[in-house]
Formats: structure tokens, sequence, C-alpha cells
């Protein structure tokens, strides 16, 4: 037992369905003790049905949902040693901020003085400390939140699940709150899992994604791994700004997948050259003309036609401008073909042999 | 003067509607209720104080706040139980019944009032049940408080039911896991959301129990210092042309209504304030 690592959450074989609707199809993860997770994808793929289960919110039909090392799906939500944070955070609107984070004690008896230093070292922790005796409507979002967050962590659970933490709040503080709670969940070492459908959020926050679709889960890794070495053709087409396109033997030196029928580009994986600048593959690279150019701040992107096929390409402030309807050589580093539900990753062939033309 | 800005609007109209809002006010509220004063006024205070006074409309006014005030808390009580269920659960004839809550507001009163008159007599259905134990029903205030129960019924329910209907699972959810009892969610969560639409709805059930006419006079029996309530008496005043008399007891019901509706205002901001719908 010393040596091998145990799962603090393990769900065996679950599923569940609502009516005729499957939610949740056989599944099966573990999650180590002080890691923070994803369940990550797109609405109505089964992610907040798993969430709510571990919860104890709703029960599977099937399966065994364990808790440090305990069968739990009999034991009730309050029991289980849970913090959750709702979508919309639920406060309660008639209690102050400091009632709201003290109700979890309250309720379990805690010594009063025990209770107000608690909630004091909350305040402080959330830096809401001030604000104890306001009203959730007198609060912003980003603060609603952080309530939210001490009120689920007051009674210190051993599990943090949230519910799509960031999705009431606006763009410009969610990011903010997003390193925030990375942090916190890393000070306090609590083991969480987060739900969400923005894969940015995912990719930035988590420790591990687990990716969920229609029900199952399609992979599950770490943030790089599961970006850069998609396993199958779902996983491969939600993460990044894919396009998809057939007949991907148009570009050069990509050796041949027989039965193939798709393939997808990420923007990262082209590089554009105008006509005059150097390139370290010209064998490899293809003409194409640019249609449309969007201003993204940092950058710009491209659109560009290839024999016909659509591709998304970037380019860096710093590079030498290009317009509408220039002709460009394109490059493509690797691409993801698709055989059915498999993906293939194939890199181009150039880049591995030796042609240096510097 | 305070219509000074001119802010262009999506449907234009401001003033035609205000007008008719005014005129509306005007010729069903407000002239009616002035000529109550003014009819008044043909007395001196004196005079008032006394006709307002007298034991036998003293006693009247009793009879009408204390059955109106008990009607009007069954009402909270049973209103809330019964939107409850029919925003809660789902069982076959819902919809009928949801229909049902509205009778009382449809029915001509009087045909209320002979019904439970009837039913409630020492030989009807449930008269003659009590009876056995020497209970009467009709004829007492327990017959005008079952009278005022059925009139009021409607206002609690249809004030409860849409903010019951809103408030959100998440809230229960969120109780469930701190680890919250039932009573405990239902007092500290859901009672505190609903609790501005009952008192809401409280007053106008109790507000239109004092000015109950036409079911409770079947019921009650009208004696005089026993089951005589107020608005009873103004009718008996005026069928005695003494206009005056009429309308100052009139006044003071008038008054009792106003005080009614503002401790329902003050107690609706009040709840209001906390999650800040009084911006």
């Amino acid at each position: 037992m010393a040596d091998t690592v145990q799962n603090y959450v393990e769900l065996h074989d679950i599923n569940k369905n609502y009516g005729d609707f499957q939610a949740s199809h056989q599944i099966n993860f573990g999650i180590e003790k002080g890691k923070l997770v994803a369940l990550l994808g797109p609405s109505g793929s089964g992610k907040t049905t798993i969430l709510r289960m571990i919860a104890g919110l709703e029960t599977p039909d099937s399966g065994e949902i364990k808790i440090d090392g305990q069968v739990v799906n009999h034991i009730p939500a309050n029991k289980r040693g849970i913090g959750f944070v709702f979508q919309s955070y639920a406060l309660f609107r008639y209690m102050t901020v400091y009632d709201n984070i003290a109700m979890g004690l309250q309720i379990q008896k805690v010594p009063k003085q025990q209770i107000k230093e608690r909630v004091t070292e909350l305040l402080d922790l959330v830096s809401l400390k001030g604000l104890e005796n306001r009203y959730p409507n007198q609060l912003s979002g980003g603060q609603r939140q952080r309530v939210a967050f001490a009120r689920a962590i007051a009674p210190n659970p051993q599990l943090l699940l949230l519910d799509e933490p960031f999705a009431a709040i606006d763009a410009k503080v969610r990011q903010e709150l997003r390193s925030w709670l990375k942090e916190m969940i890393g000070k306090l070492g609590i083991t969480s899992i987060f739900v969400t459908h923005d894969q940015d959020e995912a990719m930035e926050v988590a420790d591990e994604i687990i990716l969920t679709n229609r029900g199952r889960i399609e992979q599950i890794g770490s943030p790089s791994e599961i970006y850069t070495y998609p396993k199958t053709a779902f996983t491969a087409s939600f993460f990044g700004q894919n396009a998809q396109l057939e007949g991907y033997q148009a570009f050069h030196t990509f050796g041949d997948v027989p039965g193939a029928d798709k393939a997808l580009i990420r923007p990262e994986f082209v590089k554009v050259y105008k006509l005059d600048e150097k390139q370290q593959y010209p064998e490899s690279a293809s003409i194409g003309t640019v249609e449309q150019i969007s201003f993204r701040g940092d950058r710009t992107e491209l659109q560009i036609n290839v024999n016909g096929l659509l591709i998304t390409a970037k380019r860096n402030l710093g590079e030498s401008p290009i317009a509408v309807g220039e002709q460009v050589k394109v490059f493509l580093y690797r691409i993801f073909v698709l055989k059915g539900e498999e993906v293939i990753l194939l890199e181009n062939e150039a880049v591995n042999s030796n042609y240096f033309n510097i | 003067m305070a219509i000074k800005r001119k802010k262009t609007r999506v449907i234009p109209g401001f003033g035609l509607s205000f007008g008719i809002t005014i005129a509306m006010l005007s010729l069903i509220v407000i002239i009616p209720l002035c000529s109550l004063v003014v009819f008044t006024a043909q007395l001196s205070f004196k005079e008032f104080w006394e006709t307002v006074s007298r034991p036998r409309v003293l006693s009247s006014y009793w009879v009408s706040f204390s059955t109106a005030l008990v009607a009007s808390l069954i009402n909270a009580v049973m209103g809330l139980i019964l939107a409850w269920v029919l925003v809660r659960y789902d069982f076959p004839g819902k919809r009928f019944m949801d229909g049902l809550i509205e009778l009382p507001f449809a029915l001509p009163t009087a045909v209320a009032g002979i019904s439970l008159t009837h039913m409630t007599v020492s030989t009807g259905w449930v008269g003659g049940f009590f009876a056995k134990f020497g209970i009467p029903i009709a004829y007492t205030k327990a017959g005008i408080t079952i009278a005022l129960v059925f009139i009021g019924i409607p206002f609690v329910v249809r004030s409860v039911q849409p903010v019951l209907e809103k408030i959100d699972y998440q809230y229960e959810e969120a109780a469930q896991i701190l680890g919250f009892s039932h009573a405990r969610t239902f007092w500290k969560v859901i009672f505190p959301e609903i609790f501005p639409a009952l008192i809401s709805g409280f007053t106008l059930a109790f507000a239109r129990c004092l000015g109950e006419y036409g079911s409770v006079v079947f019921i009650a029996g009208n004696t005089p210092y026993e089951t005589e309530i107020t608005p009873l008496l103004i009718m008996s005043e005026l069928q005695e042309y003494d206009y005056a008399s009429a309308t100052s007891i009139a006044l003071i019901m008038l008054f009792a209504a106003f005080v009614i509706l503002f401790i329902n205002a003050v107690l609706q901001s009040r709840a209001s304030k906390k999650i800040g719908k009084i911006a």
C-alpha cells in the first residue's frame, strides 16, 4: 500500500440514464489526492452529471463511486466530506456573507468562538475582509464567487467540486479568477474537480483533463498530452482552432494513410512565407492565396486558399505584413489524419530529412 | 416639471396612457372616496365620533377584525401549503385543481354564502356533524370565518405560487450539501424567499375579508353585538337613509384599509432591501 498511489476519487462502470437519454455510459476514472482535475466537454456531454453523482446530488443507475477508498453510493451528500460551488453560486440571499460562510459550521455544532475564528480566517483568505455584513446582492460577481468558494471550504472538505465556476463572470474578471482559484486550491492542497466547456480554461487551470463526449469519456491526460497527442477523432477536433479538410495529399511530403477520410490542421501547424522570404524546406511548400485577414491584437489571422482548401494560419506582428489576394508559400509541419474514430499524427517528412537550404 | 427630459421610448404615448391612468383612478377610486369624506363632513366631529363609537358599532369592528384576522391567518398557512403542492408536485388533475383556486374570485359571493350556510346549519352535512358535539357553526363567528377563508384563499395562493416557482433548486442543493435538515432548509432558505409574497397575500386577503359582505350576511345570522359585521351595519344605516352615519363608519373602514396596506408596503420594502430589488 505504501508504494502505490491511491486514488482519492474513483468511478467504476458508472451508468446513468434520464429516460431514453444516456447521460453517462461506462464511466471509469480515478483521481489522485491533491490533483486539480477538469471535466471538459461540450454541453450535453454528461460532465455535470458526473460531478453531481460524485457530490451525491444524483444517484448512478449502476456502478460504484469511491471517495477515499469508501463506496459512497448510499452515503448522503453532506456526509461525503465534499464542498460544492454551484454555477450560479446559490448563495443564500437573505443571509449576510458571514452567515453564508458560517452556516455549514453551525450545522456541525462547532462552538461559536471557533466558527468566528474560521470565518475570519476564510474572509482573509479570499480577501473579503470588511464585507462580512453585506448581503450577496451587494457584491460583484467575482466577490460572490469567492464567498461561494469560502462557504464550500469552510467545513474543511477533502474534496472540492465546482460546477462551471467561471461561467457567470465577465471575461476580464474570469481571467483573474482562474489564476486565483488555481493558486488557492494549490495552497490548500485540496483535491478538486471542476466542470467546464471552455478548453482554454481547462488547459490553463487543470493538472489533468477528463474529456467527455456524449456520455462517454474520450480521453484522460495532462493538458499538454491531451492537446498534443489526441487519441480519438473527437479529441483532436475539440481542441485548438481546427480547419477540417479533405484531400490533405494536396500538401507536399506527407506519408499516405490508407482509408483516411479527413485531416485536421491547427493554425500552429502552419507556417506562412511571402514569396520572397527564405524558407527552410522549399520543396514541401504549397502556394496559396490569402482570402481574408483578421487582426487579433497580438497577431493576425489569415485565411488561405490552397488549391481550393481553406486553412487558417497565424502571423506575428513583427513579420512583414501580408495583403489580401497576395500569393504566399504555405508550409505544414504536421497534420492530424482522421480515420473513423482514429487519429493519426503525421509529421512533414521534410522536417526529418536532411534538406537544409539556408 | 418632472417630465422635462425627453427620452425616446420604443412605444410612444406616455401622455395618452398617463391621462387614461389618472382618469380611471379618479373615476373609480379617488372621486368615490372623496365623496365619503364630503358626506361625512355634514356631521361635526363630535357627532362623527359618537356615530362611530356607539357600542353596537364598536362590537361590529371587533367581529369584523377578529374574524378577518383569524381567516387570513388560516389562509396564510393553508394557501402556502396549497401553493407548495401545486408548484412542487405533479399529479393527475393538477391543472384542474389549479383552476379551482380561482373559483372564489369568479363566483358571486352570495352564491358562496348561501351554499356555505346550507352546509353548516345544524341540519347540513358539516353542521350536522358538529352539532352532535354541541358546536354550532352557521350563525356564529366560526361561520363568518369559514366564509372569509373561502373568499381569501386565492389571494394567498396566487401571491405565493409564482415566487415559489422561481426558486432555484440550487439553493436547496447547496443547503443539502451543507447538511441542512429539511426543516432548516425550509425556514432558512425557502421561507425568506416567499415571505414577502406571503405577507402581501395575507394583507390582501385581510383587507378583502374586512370588506366582505355578500357571502357573510347569509352565514352570520347578523345578531347585533354578536355576529354583526361592520359592512352590514353600513348597509343598514343606508337602508334607514342615514347617509352621514353610513359614510362615517365607512370612513373608519377606509382608514383601516389604508393602515393595512401601508403596513404591507413597509414589510415589503424591508424584505426587498436585503436582496436589493430596490436599487
